[in-house]
Formats: structure tokens, C-alpha cells, sequence
């Protein structure tokens, strides 16, 4: 994340920390998943505790903040939002740090070490991750009317594409290429069912198999900030979203057809 | 049906493959890990004098965990 | 039916645990998503059965979402979790994963036959599928969304 500062009218000035803090915070927020509402409010609540007033459009890819503190001295700042990883945790913590500013009172300057601690804050473990996934999607399967057979097809499938997905995004792949990779291994494992005539249910292990791929956050925060009016976010999160399960349906339609298994 | 099998083997085999070997890797590292340790406690010998060796162990652990992200 | 109807949410809970838990929950959250997502799975698959509701997915999964965003406005103060960090994983085992990849699907069909009555059956799969992906994923987010809005010093003052 980077952050350019546009305007030097006001060196000395109170906004300068604050409005370099709340562009780190605002791109730090977005990136980890929050919707443009929950990023509005806790940045105003901040700002109008330090005595300040915000405004903020939110890119695609840039947050812009004007921050004009009560002499009228206004700073603006470009923030890039980082391609972070969907942390709820992370928002949270986020959100109560706003909270501790708008209570408590605290200054920009303990404010910005809760920040740092919080930015530190580690994922979930790897590999409960990837058990859980696992046992979630054979779960999935289950609610779709799949057999005990199906559900053990599509756990091993999902845990061999989850494990692959971690790797790669790891070695740092481009997210669409494994997305589209993992769906293919997935579906392809999933086709056990089909090849040895395990279970009653093997359409079900195939088409259930690559559901931990579908993502779900990047649709809802899309649709959410449809509904908060924030169009632009919407489209761009969307047009994400819509990306990646395009990617995921290239590597299902490949899987399928190699197995000679259709879809519809 | 022949050429379906084949590549289904052919991709069970493969992220059979990936799997072991990134555990083959984990426990080379670890191994080669350990052998690092050996060497600096051998080639710094005023190490004993000022810190019980205890503390390297847990560097090379936590370095590991962190990895693991 | 009433076994139906716990292995629905039984299975719905696991599902919400292990779909979160790709989005770093915090710790808390994990057992408020499991109660939740099993709530609202087991309510829109009550909604659509035939002797019951009798519904279509989309106004089920709708009042479903709106029973769950209730559940999360009205649990995040006791958890001192922002409502969103439990609301949107919860909603996740209704994400509709099937109709979206078949939208896809149908798509490439469309590209590959090349007569008239094949394009016209896969548009079709593709514009029903597309459709009702879409309008599912809306009446969540609708239904959810709501209960944040129409209960907003709850929702937004919960990690206070």
C-alpha cells in the first residue's frame, strides 16, 4: 500500500498525521473485505472526533481523502488499496480501534500504533483452513442430496484443490489462473465417483465440488454496496467476482469434458 | 473411458506428487534447519559464553510457524 | 420431515464454519455463524418444501436472509463483533455456487452448438441460470442488508 500526498498547502497542520492515518486505515479496511458503508462511518466517526471533516471517493483500486480540519485547512491524500486477503478479524478490530478514537479519545499517534499492531494481526491457520474447507464442502455436497460416498469424493477432491490454491497463491500465481487450475484438479478428482462407480450420487460429488471456489464474500459486499448506492464499487467488486467465477467455470467445463461428464 | 482414467490418474498422480513432495521439502528444511543449528553453535564458541543455547531452537520454531502463513 | 429439517441445519452450520473460516473470522464469530447459517438454511429449505411454503429459491432465500440479518444485528452486540463479520459467512451455504457455474456453462454450450435449436435450449439454461443467480444473490443481500439499516444504532455500534 502507498500513500501520495496531494497537497502541501498545510505542512503544520493537525490534518497532515490524521489524513495520512485515515488514508492507511481506509485502504487498509477495504482491502480487507469491509463494505463502502461500514468504511464511511468509521472513518467519520474518527474524524469528527479529532475535530475534522472527511471526504472520501472510493475507486476500484484508490481510496481519495480530503481531510479539512476547523481553520479550513485541507489535505488530500491518495491511498492504494492493497489486494488483501478477506479478513473479518482484521475488520473488527478495525472498527473497534474507531470506536477507542470516538470513546476514549485516543490520539492519531496511538492510534496509528493500534493500527500497525492490528495490520500484524496473523490469518487463520493454514491448516484448520483448509480441514474446514474440506469438510464444509462435503457438507455442501450432503445438502444437495449427495451420499456419504460423495461427501468423501468431494472431501478429498476440495482438500487436493484447497491445498494447491494455498500453494499457489503462496508462490504468489495469479489469482484467476488458480482459480481455473484448482476448479480443474477439483472436478477431475470429483470424477472418481463416475470412473469406479463409487456411490449413488456421483453427479452430485462433481457438481458440488468446486463450490469452495465461488466467491461468495466478493458477491455480497458487490450487492451491498449496490443497495448503499455506491455504484462504482459495486460494478468493480462485481466484475471481480463475476471474473473469478468465470475462471472457476473454465476449469469445471475442462474437468467435465475431459472426464466426458456434462454438465447440464 | 480408457483415456478419462488415464487422466484422472495422471492428475491423482500429480497432486500425489506436489503433496509428498513439498512434505519431502518440509522435512529436508527442517533437517537442513537442525544442521545450520549444529554449525553456528560449533563456529561460535563465545555464544556459550554469553547465552545458554536454548534460544536458537526457539527462533528456528518460530520461523517456521511463520512460514507456514 | 423433521429429520430433514435438522440434518439441514446440522449440515448448513458445518458448511457456514468451514466457508468462513476462509474469511479470518475472529474466533468468536465461528459459533454465532454455525447457529445462524443453520437458522437460515433450515428456514429457506422449510420455505421450499412443497407441503409447507411450497416457495421458489429466490423469495425463500430472501425472507431466510432477512430471518438471518435479524439474528446477526440482534446477536453482534453480545459477540462485539461488527454485524457483517458473521452475517455475510453465514449467508455463504446459500451463496447459489450451482447456478452460477452453470451460467457459464450454458454460455459455452451456446458458443459451441451452432444451430438454432441447441443455442436457443443453452441460451435459455444461460439466461435462467444467469437470472436466477442473480436475483438469489440480490434478495439476500436485500434481505440481510435491511435489518442493518432499519436497526442502525445496533448495527454499527456493536463493536463499541
Amino acid at each position: 500500500m502507498t500513500t501520495l500526498r496531494t497537497s502541501d498547502s498545510c505542512t503544520e497542520a493537525s490534518t497532515a498525521t490524521a489524513g495520512l492515518f485515515m488514508a492507511d486505515y481506509a485502504a487498509c479496511l477495504l482491502g480487507c473485505g469491509a463494505t463502502c458503508s461500514r468504511l464511511e462511518k468509521n472513518v467519520q466517526r474518527m474524524s469528527h472526533r479529532w475535530g475534522m471533516n472527511t471526504e472520501m471517493t472510493i475507486m476500484p483500486r484508490h481510496i481519495h481523502i480530503a481531510v479539512t480540519d476547523a481553520e479550513g485547512c485541507t489535505s488530500t491524500y491518495i491511498s492504494s488499496i492493497g489486494k488483501g486477503v478477506v479478513s473479518y478479524e482484521k475488520i473488527t478490530l478495525l472498527s473497534k480501534l474507531s470506536w477507542k478514537v470516538a470513546d476514549r479519545g485516543i490520539g492519531v499517534a496511538d492510534a496509528r500504533e493500534i493500527f500497525d499492531h492490528i495490520k500484524s494481526v496473523a490469518n487463520a491457520n493454514r491448516w484448520w483452513v483448509l480441514v474446514a474447507v474440506s469438510c464444509a464442502n462435503a457438507s455442501f455436497c450432503r445438502l444437495f442430496g449427495g451420499d456419504l460416498a460423495a461427501m468423501a469424493v468431494v472431501f478429498v477432491a476440495t482438500m487436493a484443490g484447497y491445498y494447491l490454491k494455498q500453494l499457489m497463491l503462496g508462490s504468489g500465481c495469479d489469482t484467476r489462473l488458480i482459480f481455473a487450475v484448482c476448479a480443474f484438479v477439483s472436478s477431475v478428482l470429483a470424477a472418481a465417483g463416475f470412473l469406479f462407480h463409487i456411490g449413488s450420487t456421483p453427479d452430485v460429488a462433481i457438481a458440488t465440488s468446486v463450490l469452495y471456489l465461488v466467491p461468495g464474500i466478493a458477491f455480497l459486499n458487490a450487492f451491498n454496496d449496490m443497495i448503499d448506492g455506491h455504484y462504482v464499487c459495486f460494478f468493480s467488486r462485481l466484475m471481480d467476482a463475476i471474473v473469478l467465477t468465470c475462471c472457476l467455470s473454465a476449469g469445471l467445463c475442462l474437468g467435465m469434458a475431459v472426464m466426458k461428464v456434462g454438465m447440464f | 473411458m480408457d483415456t478419462t482414467i488415464t487422466i484422472w490418474i495422471c492428475v491423482a498422480a500429480a497432486m500425489a506428487a506436489i503433496i509428498i513432495y513439498r512434505m519431502l521439502h518440509r522435512v529436508i528444511h527442517l533437517n537442513h534447519g537442525a544442521h545450520h543449528h549444529r554449525l553456528i553453535e560449533l563456529g561460535s564458541e563465545r555464544e556459550e559464553l554469553w547465552i545458554p543455547g536454548d534460544m536458537s531452537d526457539t527462533n528456528i520454531d518460530s520461523y517456521d510457524d511463520a512460514e507456514d502463513f | 420431515m423433521i429429520e430433514k429439517f435438522i440434518e439441514d441445519a446440522l449440515f448448513a452450520a458445518i458448511a457456514a464454519i468451514g466457508f468462513s473460516a476462509i474469511s479470518n473470522p475472529p474466533r468468536n464469530a465461528y459459533i454465532y455463524c454455525a447457529l445462524i447459517a443453520a437458522i437460515g438454511h433450515s428456514t429457506r429449505f422449510f420455505l421450499m418444501q412443497p407441503s409447507v411454503g411450497a416457495m421458489s429459491i429466490v423469495p425463500a432465500s430472501t425472507i431466510a436472509a432477512l430471518v438471518v440479518g435479524v439474528l446477526a444485528v440482534l446477536l453482534s452486540p453480545k459477540a462485539k463483533i461488527p454485524a457483517e463479520a458473521f452475517l455475510f459467512p453465514s449467508l455463504l451455504p446459500m451463496i447459489p455456487g450451482i447456478y452460477a457455474y452453470k451460467t457459464f456453462g450454458g454460455l459455452v454450450m451456446c458458443l459451441i452448438h451452432r444451430s438454432e435449436g441447441d443455442f436457443m435450449h443453452y441460451f435459455y439454461l444461460f439466461a435462467d441460470n444467469g437470472l436466477t443467480c442473480l436475483f438469489i444473490i440480490l434478495g439476500m443481500v436485500a434481505g440481510a442488508v435491511i435489518p442493518i439499516f432499519l436497526l442502525k444504532h445496533i448495527s454499527f455500534r456493536a463493536t463499541r
